[in-house]
């Protein structure tokens, strides 16, 4: 049984030390924007966030940037996938979700019209984990477990594949602004225009697709809600890691949402920062909460 | 003259005089108002109550008292609006339902039905107040009642009620204490006594010269048409509105199966070029209505489909009235929906707003023009749905819209708890069909409608006291959720002034403003200014609602 080198993309949140602990590497994504001088810009949508810190980034966005985001590379698979192909190791690639980047997509065709004939031995399998951010990441970390423990690579695969619309998401964004420039969200219509104060619930749905289902009137009003909803969909809250995700939100904001998920009494709640591509079409204060609960079924329409 | 026996002509006179005198002293009725608003609208609503049941018995020769009864109570009913308005017409309702079956009535029988009209009034309201036109028309009731023998005559039951029910009347004053601190009395009762008074004239052989306004009357005449605005050099610009009623005829077409979209797409054809069309069919007859430039082609046209009962052809730029009502028009485009919402709200903002909010049918009304309960069976009848979520948006509105849920039976009509336009608005941010639950649907409007504090902002027209609050004359006044918390004359803090007097503003989160149509953008940029530099922690937002009388009115959640 060839070795599994483990990949996520710039959508997975995993922290560099979480990487390097659980030997978890990943693919990433492009972001772009234009300066107030109308110059472009262009760096990777790094985890590790080496060009920008976080919160620079989010200033960016508050500043007024529009921020654009792009599929992994050719040229990036190549890097980050051949080392491993030449050491004869197989590859197991949980993607951001389909609905929302093509990366999974260019994976699949390459393994099949490239790596295949160039690296025979070697496999490559892409899950896609019909999520983001630490939904997805959780997932890459259950897969790091199972190999550790001996799983083959479809046999991880295959659990992956049948529990992932487990990993539930619960979001919401400080203001409407920066989903109405980039669309990404799907809502029954007249869920936004100008509703002023009405905070979005988005959880990902059956599909992968960020799906506004509900709302609430006021900040703190929707913060509780995501707690609320944590509450009623969790499955054994004791045996998990609970992941609270913003992009720069007011330290009161987190305080508050920390509070109420740790009575909901998970092993650990872990707060981190929302990677730069779900919040470059979120928004600065964006939060999401992940965890593992009831299976989701709903879709967006 | 002396009436042993009412009959319907004469009872029908009585009330005629009656609502001629509440018409003649309809402004110092609508000026007993506690706050010192210029919304004062008890008069109008009452007068044009009780005319509401005169539109319908004026054309009547009817001696039978309980068939007139029947004819006037179901005209007001539909006529009635605000709270006033709906009382006084279960008022009348319960009185003829003591007419039911009687030719005529003497002194005690009149007693017996005036006892059954206390009894509708009380039951009809939820919380029956007293200092009230309740208490007024009650104490006249069993004070009348009383002294009527089987040989009295209609007059001395009509002397005696008005006797106690000016007594009582005056005693409101002592009743509520809201109305001793304005030191004005009951306008409800005040407006009541003006129509008993007008019952007594009459009897008294004194006919008040008045007109009364009833809807035949509202009509406007044809005015007459100016035709020097299309003159022998003007170059025809905006076509012909054209209408007609066409015959199908079975020689020249399947008149059943016949599908009114052909005629809709031969309007739409190049040639005709037609515009504002609107094409409805009903049974073997066509109604159309078009502007064209080529009037000629349509009925050459036509022709292959039908025969004509009547045509129109105008000029459009001269004025004329289309016939095919806007009602017409607004009811081709209404399409069935499992939830509809008819909401009440003046200022062309709001309204918008609530439309993009989507609201079907934005009924007219405020404080000063409450609609009426046949406003509102009009509204539920444009609408073609299967339930119906009424918003009254005024305290004064939700007897009206109540009475009319109860009277109309072509959907299921739920009311919602909003008394006023902040909590209206708050509701339908909050719209969300999804769940397809109705009782889930109301519960959610209802819980975002509790959560809502309303603030209103005015001008105070007169000086006065009321809830503690000292008002000059011009004072900017704020109304917390129907308190008057505070009167100032800063104009460009007075949002602040107003929101800071709200004892938990600090567990608030966001704040809608509606600015109303007399504020000016610098009042605007102030007010805005000094709240976001006070309450950092509130996110607030602002519409134009164009709103007269209230410069702000203020969700705040």
């Amino acid at each position: 049984m060839n070795k599994i080198a483990l990949f996520g993309d710039s959508t997975c949140d995993l922290t560099p030390e979480l990487r390097k602990a659980r030997d978890i590497d990943y693919v990433r994504m492009l972001v772009n924007w234009k300066d107030k001088d109308k110059k472009d810009h262009e760096i990777y949508a790094s985890l590790d966030w080496e060009v920008l810190s976080p919160k620079e980034y989010y200033d960016l966005m508050r500043n007024g940037a529009v921020i654009y985001t792009s599929q992994v590379t050719e040229q990036e698979f190549d890097e980050k996938f051949v080392p491993h192909l030449e050491k004869g190791e197989d590859i197991l690639y949980i993607s951001c979700a389909s609905a929302l980047s093509q990366s999974g997509n260019l994976a699949v065709r390459l393994a099949k019209e490239k790596y295949a004939a160039q690296y025979p031995n070697s496999r490559i399998v892409v899950v896609d984990s019909l999520c983001s951010c630490m939904g997805q990441g959780s997932m890459i970390l259950k897969a790091a477990d199972m190999r550790d423990a001996g799983k083959s690579i479809d046999e991880i695969a295959e659990y992956i594949t049948k529990e992932r619309l487990h990993f539930n998401q619960a979001a919401t964004v400080e203001d409407l602004s920066t989903l109405a420039k980039h669309g990404r969200v799907k809502a029954a219509k007249a869920f936004f225009g100008n509703i002023f104060g009405v905070k979005p619930i988005i959880i990902s749905d059956g599909r992968g697709n960020n799906y506004a289902v509900e709302k609430a009137k006021g900040r703190r009003n929707a913060l509780v809600r995501l707690a609320e909803i944590v509450k009623e969909r969790v499955i054994k809250p004791e045996d998990q890691i609970c992941y609270v995700s913003h992009a720069d939100a007011k330290p009161e904001d987190v305080e508050l949402v920390v509070s109420k998920i740790k009575e909901i009494g998970f092993k650990d709640v872990v707060v981190g920062n929302l990677g730069p591509i779900i919040s470059a079409s979120c928004g600065p204060a964006t939060f999401g909460i992940y965890y593992y609960g009831q299976e989701e079924t709903r879709i967006g329409e | 003259m002396i009436l042993n026996k009412l009959n319907g002509e004469q009872f029908k006179e009585l009330v005629t005089n009656g609502a001629k005198n509440l018409r003649l002293n309809i402004e110092e009725v609508d000026s007993l108002n506690v706050f010192p608003v210029p919304d004062g609208d008890t008069g109008t609503n009452m007068t044009r109550t009780i005319e509401g049941g005169i539109d319908a018995v004026k054309s009547m020769n009817e001696k039978n008292l309980g068939v007139l009864g029947k004819a006037l109570s179901k005209g007001m009913l539909l006529g009635a609006r605000g709270n006033s308005g709906v009382i006084l017409s279960q008022i009348f309702r319960g009185i003829c339902r003591g007419f039911e079956g009687k030719e005529e009535v003497n002194a005690l029988e009149l007693a017996e039905a005036y006892k059954i009209g206390v009894k509708q009034a009380y039951g009809a309201v939820v919380t029956p107040v007293e200092g009230t036109i309740l208490t007024v028309f009650r104490e006249a009731t069993e004070s009348a009642s009383k002294i009527v023998t089987k040989d009295s005559t209609i007059n001395e039951f009509f002397e005696e009620h008005l006797k106690q029910a000016n007594i009582s009347l005056k005693k409101t004053i002592d009743l509520l204490p809201v109305l001793k601190e304005a030191g004005v009395i009951d306008s409800g009762g005040a407006g009541y006594v003006y129509i008993v008074k007008g019952i007594v004239k009459y009897l008294d052989g004194e006919k008040i010269e008045q007109e009364l306004s009833t809807s035949s009357d509202n009509k406007s005449e044809q005015a007459p048409i100016d035709f020097s605005a299309f003159g022998a050099d003007d170059i025809l610009q905006f076509g012909y509105c054209t209408e007609f009623i066409l015959r199908l005829q079975n020689s020249k077409v399947n008149v059943e199966e016949f599908d009114v979209q052909t005629i809709i797409d031969n309007l739409n054809e190049e040639d005709i070029a037609g515009d504002s069309i609107v094409a409805l069919k009903d049974g073997d007859v066509i109604k159309v209505h078009v502007h064209t430039k080529e009037p000629g082609l349509v009925l050459h046209k036509m022709r292959k489909y039908g025969e004509f009962l009547t045509t129109k052809i105008e000029n459009m730029a001269l004025q004329h009235n289309e016939n095919l009502s806007e009602e017409e028009h607004s009811q081709k485009k209404m399409e069935h929906k499992k939830y509809a919402i008819v909401a009440v709200a003046q200022g062309e903002g709001i309204k918008e707003q609530f439309e993009a909010f989507g609201v079907d049918v934005v009924v007219s009304g405020n404080q000063t023009m409450n609609p009426s309960t046949e406003d509102f069976i009009r509204a539920f009848k444009q609408v073609d749905a299967d339930n119906i979520i009424v918003f009254p948006n005024n305290k004064n509105i939700i007897m009206a819209a109540k009475q009319a849920a109860q009277l109309y039976k072509g959907a299921n009509v739920k009311i919602a708890q909003s008394n006023s336009i902040p909590q209206c608005y708050s509701a339908l941010t909050m719209l969300d069909f999804s769940s397809d639950d109705l009782t889930l649907i109301m519960g959610n409007f209802n819980e975002a409608i509790r959560n809502v504090v309303t603030v209103e902002i005015t001008t105070a027209i007169r000086s006065t006291r009321v809830h503690g609050v000292i008002i000059r004359k011009n004072d900017h006044m704020g109304i917390v959720d129907g308190k008057i918390v505070y009167a100032g004359r800063m104009k460009n803090r007075i949002v602040y002034d107003v929101l800071r007097k709200i004892k938990d503003i600090k567990d608030k989160q966001v704040v809608t403003i509606i600015y109303g149509k007399d504020v000016t953008e610098d009042e605007k940029v102030k007010n805005m200014q000094m709240l976001k530099a006070r309450f950092p922690y509130l996110e607030f937002g602002a519409i134009d609602g164009g709103q007269a009388v209230y410069k702000y009115l203020i969700a705040v959640e």
